[in-house]
């Protein structure tokens, strides 16, 4: 269980985020609102990325008071993801492996399913966009998260991907793992019911 | 010509420099640093002379030239084929000789590292009446800089032919880049002037320091010249923490504990002065006091990084490096440096801890 309490979160004077109670179980979790409505804040205080006021527990593990262990818990990758160009996709795989004490077989194996093996020696410069996508949806599910956090994870792959991200998705729910997502685009796997949420006038409901 | 020279001196010659920054810093390090400094005159004399009279010790630093040369021409080569300088093959257009000359123009300013040292070698040739040698390396540097300018302009004026004379080898690290080459990596490809520039200050002002005339071993006088060269890494620090808040910031989403994170960042500071410490270890510089002043140094350099948790701001950065550099000076003077250094990497781990996840990028 990812219980959020008395989240408040501001950019200067500007009010993001007033969550005082928020829960989520098991399962898929779809988080619907606006474009700026502070649907990517919530991913990233989820996270652990950005500083918030207020507590996250994942299953009694707080990230204040266990900001390591809570982090073993927590997967995220974000919209547009950025990192530095002049590494290759292989480094920062291998980097996320080794702190997520990863095994190779397993990591090799998303590798495979997301066929980003001719590329991910090469500087992530050179990628696009989608290459991007597909290296940090690989990265998404290296080690053992509880919960995987997706923010857009369907803008700019190709549409022979979205099949390989969905049969994933439902073996880790199978597995016992959960995601929490946003999404303009239509996310349906028939497979698996989803539960909807809304951002809306800083706070956050169930729909 | 004027304006043709110009264009050609920004996009070929400026970008050669930039891309090259971490080669001529460790030419620079091998050539300058890695000798005693009492010993840096001699050793670049017996380096000429060696040049100037042993005939096989001639055709390898010919041999030098020629790789040096021919790395030349391959970055020109490559920046004429980028769809950003297409427009320089408008240079067709001129006469032949306006080409060749705007184009020697270039070789002669991406050769000059190697032809000022040769004018030594040939000043010195000279001097001591080796004329033959002299005659060979200006012959030869002529038949460099026609060869490789003719084979420019050709170039040029054959843009529809795929030619490709020669590939040098790249040297690519093959492995995955441990974490403190991910800072590293960032200052080599993206700010090597900024590298050049602190490391070639630092090791001068080292250097400068070590020339005082002493009765006695004095560690100080080390510990005040590497004061200079660390505020001169100040603006490496600053690009580096732009860099975490640009870059890196999917790593606060990692597993990892606030001690390892800080063992990483003290790894990169670490890295970043070997070169000043390999300069003191041929500097007979004692092994403990050597320890002391590496410690030192990362120690300065991190506390200052650590710091920036609490505010990104420029100018601040600065005046904070400059107070700080005023009372290390003092303390170093007083001999009381042990008690900063433990003070600093205190200091920089208590920043650390307790601002890492706290720090926030204000909205402009």
């Amino acid at each position: 269980m990812l219980t959020i309490s008395q989240i408040r979160k501001e950019y200067g004077s500007h009010l993001i985020l007033n969550i005082p109670d928020l829960k989520f179980d098991s399962g898929l979790f779809w988080v619907k609102g606006a474009n700026g409505s502070g649907k990517s804040t919530l991913l990233k205080i989820v996270a652990g990325m950005i500083p918030f006021e207020g507590e996250v527990e994942i299953d009694s593990v707080n990230l204040r008071k266990e900001p390591t262990e809570y982090r073993r818990l927590v997967n995220y990758v974000e919209a547009e993801p950025l990192y530095p160009p002049f590494l290759t996709g292989l480094d920062l795989i291998s980097f996320f492996s080794a702190t997520r004490k990863a095994k190779k077989e397993e990591v090799d194996k998303f590798v495979q399913k997301f066929d980003i093996d001719s590329f991910i020696r090469n500087p992530i410069g050179t990628y696009s966009s989608g290459m991007l996508k597909k290296v940090s949806l690989v990265l998404a599910f290296i080690g053992k998260p509880k919960y995987i956090l997706l923010d857009e994870p369907l803008v700019t792959i190709d549409k022979d991907t979205v099949p390989i991200l969905y049969s994933l998705i439902e073996e880790y729910t199978i597995k016992g793992v959960s995601f929490i997502f946003t999404s303009h685009q239509a996310f349906d796997i028939p497979s698996l019911p989803h539960k909807e949420l809304i951002v809306k006038d800083h706070q956050v409901c169930y729909l | 010509m004027l304006p043709i020279s110009k264009v050609l001196a920004k996009v070929l010659v400026t970008k050669f420099y930039e891309r090259n920054a971490g080669l001529f810093l460790f030419v620079f390090f091998l050539m300058f640093g890695i000798v005693e400094s009492t010993q840096i005159v001699n050793y670049h004399l017996s380096l000429i002379y060696g040049t100037l009279t042993s005939p096989i010790f001639l055709l390898i630093v010919a041999g030098v030239w020629l790789l040096y040369i021919l790395k030349c021409v391959q970055f020109i080569s490559r920046q004429l084929t980028r769809p950003e300088n297409n427009f320089l093959f408008q240079l067709a257009r001129i006469e032949r000789s306006k080409q060749f000359a705007n184009i020697l123009l270039v070789m002669l300013a991406v050769d000059a590292p190697v032809l000022i040292y040769t004018s030594f070698i040939i000043a010195i040739g000279i001097q001591k009446n080796l004329y033959a040698p002299v005659v060979e390396i200006i012959v030869f540097h002529l038949f460099l800089l026609i060869a490789s300018s003719s084979w420019i302009v050709y170039q040029l004026n054959t843009p529809h032919r795929q030619l490709k004379l020669f590939n040098l080898p790249s040297l690519q690290w093959k492995w995955p880049k441990p974490f403190p080459v991910f800072h590293l990596g960032h200052l080599v490809t993206q700010l090597p002037t900024v590298l050049f520039f602190a490391k070639a200050f630092s090791i001068f002002a080292i250097y400068g320091f070590l020339q005082i005339p002493l009765d006695q071993y004095e560690k100080r006088v080390v510990l005040l010249g590497l004061l200079f060269g660390l505020a001169a890494h100040s603006v490496i620090v600053f690009e580096f923490r732009k860099f975490e808040e640009r870059y890196l910031l999917f790593l606060r989403t990692l597993p990892m504990t606030s001690l390892k994170r800080f063992l990483y960042l003290a790894a990169i500071y670490l890295l970043l002065l070997l070169p000043e410490m390999t300069m003191l270890t041929v500097n007979h510089i004692h092994f403990k006091d050597l320890i002391g002043i590496y410690l030192f140094g990362a120690g300065f350099l991190i506390v200052s990084h650590c710091r920036l948790y609490i505010e990104l701001n420029n100018d601040k950065h600065l005046q904070w490096t400059l107070g700080f550099f005023l009372v290390s000076f003092m303390l170093v003077l007083f001999k009381i440096y042990w008690v900063e250094l433990i003070i600093m990497w205190a200091l920089a781990f208590y920043y650390f801890n307790r601002n890492f996840y706290q720090f926030e990028l204000k909205p402009e």
